[in-house]
């Protein structure tokens, strides 16, 4: 039973001969996390009973509790200084080192140099690129203390029954492995890549006195607003942006806008380059400052952005908004994973069980739900956060009073003002894509670099 | 390094014997001096040099890279697109304009410092304003041509008050335009630095006796301080050869990624997770900058001679 949506077959093919390959070849470590999760660890080191992923080893003794460092890399979107601090000061003994870094180069740093680190808190989409690699852990559902209480979103795709999960890399599509360890599965099982930690959903920032309320991502491509318009640099995801405008403009369509074919890359970077050659890409942002800069320079009018750079200038009184567009948003889970070398230490791996299912409760939920992002548990997101922010942050309410940052200090919201997009079931409802990693992802690169050089 | 490595080993070998012998010492002394700067060159240029050469024909796999398995593909899929070749010759020719824009403006300030200043106090003093820029994070220096040449930044708000021009003139930001401007911004101060240094060492007397002898101004300059400034030129202009060739971030940020240089396509490979390609786009920049060099050298040679 593996995952069915769109032109995957290839995908799945190909990551299964990886995997062959790879253990054939001696690397071994895929066949050893796929082994252990599949003989159930009769040869496992001991571990404690309560946050084992080896159901197999309940009779051993309990380790003794682990003192010193959890390392994680990660990036800055939760590897905070508020996190660490509120992570330290509750379980003494550990420490958190962060190590924060782009999303790529958390990748590299799990598939070239797995052993200096513990946990990737990374994205699902990162998965089809390093799960084959073997440096992650199979982890058991049941080690997920509000397991129950996750968001249907990591589970079976949307919100509330009939609800649309979008394209590509949705959590649920990269988060059930089958009982092999090295198969995405469909449908829900107790074998996961990652523990769900976040989720969010992206769109597009636009200057609403230039233009007025906008629900389209075709405004993109508005040939009205030559050279007033970003997108970001990065290939993929650029590229999922520009093809909801294409498709919002009625310009084209997709099978699979997280996955695209290459006639579908081809035909959508034509049509964008027809667009650059007429000067209608202001620029391309590479780093959340340069989106900030763009549209509060007023080079542009509008732009894909993220939300808490929106945030950052609202604050500024800037007039900028976040779309809540009407074909879905762009959206973005994150989660943990371990490393397969912490299996090695029992003590250690129950340190990482802690901090992941920390993760689940009202501390960091509210720290991170302040900022704007959604725990896995949105429950968690409430708890943490106090009434007045609650109205704001989840409830689509205006906001009481003004609302104070993570500092504690600075005001980020004004009071009476209301979340762009509305309540969390608004803004989590409608997904048109997934930040994805495609079959064709060399492919994407090579065309998106003739397209930037165009 | 291998001599300084074939010193060490005659030294070792004799050292026993000839332990306290003139020409023996100075080996010592001799390697003494040379070992931490070779020690540095071959720790900081000729080892990560020599590794990303290898990385280069090492095998892009799905999860990075196979490093037992040998391959000229990578280099293969450089060239598979026009864009790498049109990258290199686009870098080329902007490290050629900044490279003569950096001298055009670097040498007459330097001269100015160097030889219509006096006073050593006010020499120092003015070298000090000339490195100013330098006291500022790299960043903040080219995030500040945005208020400049942006749509609605000074120039074009000047320009639209004026009367000149009815609507904001786009090419002075996120353009070539903007990448070679930040670019000579950025690095005229490596071309400042050795031509002043090299200016200030010119001995006058041989200026008095030129001047003694009849020689106008300008030959005074044709034929005594340009020659004996050379050596200074050619450090600068490797220096800011070498700097623009492997620009990326200035590239990226004022060029809005409407501009590539080899930096940010080697970049992208790398943001890809393709070390292999990375590696390959990298060795032949560096192949072409060693080109570079060796033909500034060569230049220099030339006019020395003359």
């Amino acid at each position: 039973m593996s995952q069915s949506y769109g032109p995957g077959d290839i995908r799945r093919m190909s990551r299964r001969q990886f995997v062959g390959r790879a253990g054939a070849a001696g690397i071994g470590l895929g066949a050893l996390a796929g082994g252990l999760a599949a003989c159930g660890g009769d040869d496992e080191p001991a571990a404690t009973p309560a946050s084992t992923p080896v159901p197999a080893a309940t009779d051993a003794p309990p380790a003794a509790a682990y003192q010193g460092a959890i390392r994680i890399v990660g990036l800055g979107v939760d590897l905070q200084d508020p996190i660490k601090a509120a992570y330290e000061a509750s379980h003494p003994g550990v420490t958190v080192e962060f190590t924060v870094k782009s999303t790529p180069e958390t990748a590299q740093i799990v598939l070239t140099t797995p052993d200096t680190q513990d946990i990737l808190s990374g994205y699902f989409h990162q998965m089809d690129q390093i799960w084959p690699s073997g440096n992650l852990m199979v982890l058991d559902a049941a080690n997920i203390t509000r397991w129950a209480e996750v968001s249907p979103l990591h589970k079976t795709g949307a919100l509330a029954a009939g609800g649309n999960p979008g394209d590509g890399d949705a959590p649920f599509r990269k988060i059930f492995l089958e009982d092999d360890g090295t198969t995405f599965a469909t449908g829900e099982t107790a074998k996961l890549t990652m523990a769900p930690a976040n989720h969010n959903s992206d769109s597009f920032g636009y200057n609403v006195d230039e233009l007025g309320e906008q629900d389209s991502w075709a405004i993109l491509l508005d040939p009205e607003l030559k050279g007033r318009v970003a997108l970001i640099g990065d290939p993929e995801i650029g590229l999922i942006d520009a093809a909801m405008a294409a498709e919002a403009a009625g310009k084209m369509t997709f099978a699979d806008k997280g996955n695209m074919t290459k006639a579908e890359i081809d035909e959508l970077l034509k049509l964008l380059t027809e667009l650059k050659k007429g000067g209608h890409f202001r620029a391309f942002w590479t780093v959340f400052e340069d989106s900030v800069n763009l549209m509060q320079s007023g080079e542009v009018v509008v732009e894909s952005m993220w939300s808490p750079a929106v945030t950052l200038l609202q604050g500024q009184d800037f007039p900028v908004r976040y779309a809540a567009p009407k074909e879905g948003y762009r959206g973005w889970g994150g989660g943990m994973s371990i490393l397969t070398h912490v299996a090695e230490d029992p003590a250690k791996l129950a340190a990482v069980w802690e901090y992941i299912n920390w993760w689940n409760t009202p501390e960091p939920a509210g720290i991170m739900a302040s900022q704007g992002y959604y725990n896995a548990v949105i429950d968690a997101s409430r708890q943490g956060l106090p009434a007045e922010d609650a109205a704001y942050w989840l409830n689509g309410e205006p906001a009481p009073k003004d609302l104070l940052g993570p500092d504690g200090k600075t005001v980020v919201i004004k009071s009476g003002t209301t979340r762009d997009g509305g309540a969390y079931e608004q803004r989590i409802g409608n997904f048109s894509a997934w930040n994805s990693r495609m079959d064709e992802a060399d492919y994407v690169l090579q065309k998106w670099q003739e397209f930037q050089n165009a | 390094m291998e001599a300084a490595e074939a010193m060490l080993g005659d030294a070792t070998m004799s050292g026993a014997v000839l332990a306290t012998t003139g020409p023996r010492r100075s080996g010592w002394v001799t390697l003494g001096w040379a070992g931490p700067g070779a020690l540095w060159l071959l720790v900081f240029l000729i080892a990560p040099v020599t590794m990303i050469v290898l990385a280069s024909f090492w095998t892009k796999t799905n999860t990075g890279f196979d490093a037992f398995k040998w391959t000229f593909s990578n280099y293969g899929r450089l060239f598979d697109t026009v864009v790498y070749r049109e990258v290199l010759v686009d870098t080329l020719k902007n490290a050629f304009i900044v490279l003569v824009l950096c001298l055009l403006i670097a040498y007459p300030v330097a001269y100015f410092l160097a030889v219509c200043i006096k006073s050593i106090r006010l020499q120092i003093a003015l070298f000090i304003v000339v490195l100013a820029p330098f006291w500022t994070a790299y960043v903040i220096r080219i995030i500040a041509w945005y208020p400049i040449l942006g749509r609605q930044g000074a120039i074009n708000y000047g320009l639209e008050k004026l009367g000149i021009i009815s609507a904001p003139l786009d090419f002075l930001l996120f353009s070539n335009f903007a990448v070679v401007l930040a670019l000579v911004q950025l690095y005229v101060l490596f071309m400042v630095t050795p031509i002043f240094f090299q200016l200030a060492t010119i001995d006058q007397s041989a200026v008095e006796a030129a001047r003694d002898l009849g020689a106008s101004p300008y030959k005074v300059f044709r034929e005594v301080i340009l020659p004996l400034s050379l050596p200074g030129v050619l450090i600068g202009c490797i220096f800011v050869f070498v700097l623009v060739m492997g620009e990326f971030a200035t590239v990226q940020i004022i060029g809005g990624n409407q501009i590539q240089s080899v930096g940010t396509i080697v970049r992208s490979y790398y943001t890809n997770i393709d070390l292999p390609a990375a590696a390959a786009g990298s060795s032949i920049l560096v192949a072409v900058m060693m080109i570079g060099v060796a033909v500034l050298l060569r230049f220099a040679k030339l006019r020395e001679a003359v």
